[in-house]
């Protein structure tokens, strides 16, 4: 009797937090359109700086899409996995998340230190501003991101994965599907839409 | 949570969406480096907008298991909800800013001349 009303009390409990965050994912989705709108606006002000279709590769914003797409694919799995108990192949799954999250915040660093470099950082142009706003917002959560993925991975193999453990890990997949839905549109809007104007 | 679901079925699930989002991102990245619709810049923009909501339900249904949530804690309802505060953020912008670019349509130097005449008048 005991242990049934523990067990409706943790997946009650799962139910709320799932729901309460799941309410935060949809303010950041209004941050995140307020960006776009910015963005948007600004991508023709260029001040007598490049426009977006000199400085964005497309093969290159492709190569990053395919890296976080993988990676947002198994956490999914890594879920699905710690829910069926086969805890050895959700750790793997964890570890390549967080290698795959990692790849692609390095290559974005990249591109950013690259164009820094050449004296186009968001200084340059009222374009450049929207884009390093919206692309290093994006950038941040993934950090953030990251750092949450690491301490699953730790809690994991510190306490094991328990119930505990498998309800934070639903909201971890949750944020980091999230942050793949918001690519996709930076992707399409900023990358390819680089080549249409 | 159901159990009489087995890891594989679920699975298949996961690569069935990320097959699809994969799929989805090549032809978008093919549409436009490879120029299949010509010149055609504003429909080319429309179609590969509808390529990535096409991806976004397919990444919602596959990933998120958007409207397999029992009410009243559905996920589904404030999603579109926020959908379309979304939309009017973007497409209301868009709308006021292109406006404004239209009406205050002077040369800058014009507009220079006129901020200065205004200035003079004081606040």
């Amino acid at each position: 009797m005991r242990h049934q009303l523990s067990a409706s009390y943790l997946s009650q409990k799962r139910t709320k937090a799932e729901y309460g965050f799941w309410l935060y994912l949809m303010t950041d989705l209004v941050l995140f359109a307020s960006l776009f709108a910015t963005y948007m606006i600004l991508r023709h002000n260029t001040a007598g700086g490049p426009s977006a279709a000199e400085l964005f590769d497309p093969a290159y914003a492709l190569l990053l899409t395919i890296i976080l797409l993988c990676s947002s694919f198994t956490s999914g799995v890594a879920a699905l996995a710690f829910r069926f108990n086969k805890h050895r192949l959700g750790l793997g799954l964890l570890t390549a998340t967080i290698v795959l999250g990692a790849a692609f915040l390095m290559l974005e660093l990249l591109e950013f230190g690259t164009l820094v470099a050449e004296g186009e950082s968001w200084r340059r142009s009222a374009f450049l501003s929207g884009f390093f706003t919206l692309v290093g917002t994006h950038g941040l959560h993934i950090f953030i991101g990251l750092v949450w993925a690491g301490a699953m991975g730790w809690y994991a193999t510190a306490h094991g994965v328990t119930a505990h453990f498998q309800r934070k890990f639903a909201l971890f997949t949750y944020f980091w599907h999230f942050l793949d839905l918001v690519w996709i549109f930076i992707f399409t809007i900023v990358y390819l839409g680089a080549r249409l104007s | 949570m159901k159990q009489n679901v087995s890891f594989s079925r679920l699975l298949v699930t996961y690569v069935i969406g990320f097959n699809a989002a994969l799929l989805l991102s090549i032809a978008s990245y093919l549409i436009v480096t490879e120029a299949w619709l010509g010149d055609a810049a504003s429909l080319t923009m429309l179609i590969i907008l509808g390529l990535a909501v096409v991806q976004l339900v397919i990444q919602l249904v596959c990933f998120l298991h958007m409207g397999a949530d029992r009410d009243p804690f559905s996920r589904t309802g404030t999603f579109l909800f926020t959908i379309g505060m979304a939309l009017i953020i973007v497409i209301g912008s868009l709308w006021i800013m292109q406006n404004l670019d239209y009406r205050m349509h002077i040369s800058p130097d014009a507009m220079q001349e006129y901020m200065l005449q205004q200035n003079k008048k004081g606040f």
